[in-house]
């Protein structure tokens, strides 16, 4: 299914990426959160948000895994990053995959620093 | 008469500028208290006799006369009127008593058996001798090269513990949590870590205010570090503390956090995710307390699934973003700065942590950006 660029795509924050305190005791989350780990390889898993609410992510996810809420990025925020995004609906009908390909680590730090602070402009899209 | 008698040797980077701390002092004078009761331990068994003649030890001390380069250095020497009681010379019998103190160290802390050099009772003096000693520090108490008798919280643990009757061994020590209940009445108070560790706190009236803060603020979390003598039991567990200071710890504490992630198992983060090694985590909390400069901004701080620690500055309306990825094992540092609204304004280096400059340089980037 080809992605639309307005879609929102929806990523499950991890508890541990996730640190109360500092100014006004909000939230802080990581900038790892928009990184593939070592096992994606450089691919980020996300939830095609045309097909899931935030909420439903959620609690797909949940049902097997750990998360302490959603956040969202569109498509085209993703492909300003020169991150494309594309449908992976072999592994659960909904899946999405961002590609952070060949780029070097610095590169990958710093554009994932960039994601992350759009999704955090936006807002939580869902907190339990 | 003055005799140079021993010259301790103090290892550790507190001792570097050449200097010794005056808490340690207490450390030589609680050593002339043991080295007496040793030469007159000695003379009982040289003469077969169950006390000393009249003047055994009168006017002598021991006495430091200059603190030599080469870390810390403490001439000391064995000072006198007289040596001599009557006929006895009794310079060789201190001698024979400093002796069997070095060996008795030196046999410990190279795990070999020492009861039968002392009677036990004289092995609880090193409950006192060396507890403020940090856990990187020694006191090397004879220059002999291959037996140097280094004194170390290994050392003493292992000497104190051996003596009969005996549970618990003193050592300076600090412990960070909430306090998680108060006693008005016994002026003591619990202190529970992130991993559930509870130590029994016993304060003064100097600091029941501060422990009855944090006590009434203990569902939001408001943590204290307490500084002090801790009594750690055979299994080496810190059971409780007198208090030497306390001070409240900020939310975004770095040591209390990393403290968080010693309880992450293996798998941690949902099926990924390295277990964190203890040594590596003191490590770097250590590191950190030393050289993190007041007046900056902490950092959060994040495990990764690969076992590293994730420290990200961040300022509120600031295009500053810096994160530093500290490997536990390697001791270094991949360190990324990015100026969030000018993309060619980027920084992307390794800085090593094992020594102190590399913690220089870290601190000189995070000064540049994030002041508090």
């Amino acid at each position: 299914m080809t992605l639309k660029s307005e879609t929102l795509l929806y990523r499950q924050v991890h508890p541990s990426w996730v640190q109360n305190g500092g100014v006004s005791n909000q939230a802080f989350v990581t900038s790892q959160t928009f990184k593939p780990t070592p096992k994606d390889q450089n691919k980020l898993s996300m939830y095609d948000g045309d097909q899931y609410s935030a909420q439903e992510s959620y609690e797909h996810y949940s049902e097997k895994l750990t998360s302490a809420g959603v956040l969202g990025v569109t498509v085209k925020e993703f492909q300003l990053e020169e991150l494309p995004c594309e449908s992976d609906d072999v592994t659960f009908q909904g899946h999405v995959l961002v590609d952070y390909g060949d780029h070097t680590k610095g590169t990958i730090e710093r554009k994932s620093k960039k994601i992350r602070d759009i999704a955090i402009q936006r807002g939580w899209v869902y907190i339990p | 008469m003055d005799t140079p008698f021993f010259n301790p040797k103090l290892h550790g980077r507190r001792f570097e500028d050449h200097s010794i701390p005056v808490e340690l002092l207490e450390d030589f004078n609680l050593y002339e208290e043991l080295l007496f009761k040793v030469a007159k331990w000695v003379y009982y068994e040289q003469h077969d006799k169950m006390k000393v003649p009249k003047g055994f030890g009168h006017g002598v001390s021991l006495k430091l006369v200059a603190v030599s380069e080469g870390s810390a250095i403490a001439n000391i020497v064995l000072a006198a009127t007289s040596f001599m009681v009557g006929d006895l010379d009794t310079f060789p019998i201190f001698e024979t008593a400093r002796n069997k103190i070095e060996e008795v160290i030196d046999r410990a802390d190279k795990g070999e058996e020492f009861t039968d050099i002392l009677p036990p009772e004289f092995l609880t003096y090193f409950n006192k001798i060396g507890r403020r000693l940090h856990d990187d520090e020694s006191i090397s108490f004879s220059n002999n090269t291959t037996r140097p008798a280094r004194l170390s919280n290994r050392s003493r643990k292992t000497l104190v513990l051996s003596a009969p009757n005996a549970d618990n061994v003193s050592v300076a020590t600090s412990f960070r949590g909430k306090v998680s209940s108060f006693d008005k009445a016994e002026k003591s108070c619990t202190v529970i870590s992130p991993q559930g560790e509870k130590v029994l706190i016993k304060f003064g009236n100097d600091y029941s205010d501060i422990f009855l803060n944090a006590f009434s603020n203990y569902e939001s979390g408001q943590k204290v570090l307490v500084r002090g003598i801790g009594q750690f039991n055979k299994s080496d567990k810190l059971t409780s503390m007198e208090v030497d200071s306390v001070t409240f710890l900020d939310a975004m504490d770095v040591p209390s956090r990393l403290d968080e992630f010693m309880k992450y198992k293996v798998g941690w983060f949902n099926g990924e995710g390295e277990a964190f090694n203890e040594a590596g985590i003191t490590w770097l909390s250590t590191m950190f307390d030393e050289y993190f400069q007041a007046g900056l901004l902490l950092p959060y701080t994040f495990p990764t699934p690969n076992g590293e620690i994730q420290f990200e500055w961040k300022k509120q309306d600031s295009p500053h973003d810096l994160t530093a990825y500290v490997n536990l094992q390697k001791k270094k540092t991949y360190v990324n700065y990015q100026n969030m609204k000018n993309d060619d304004d980027f920084l992307d280096l390794e800085i090593d942590l094992d020594q102190e400059k590399g913690w220089l340089q870290l601190m000189n980037l995070v000064s540049k950006y994030f002041k508090a």
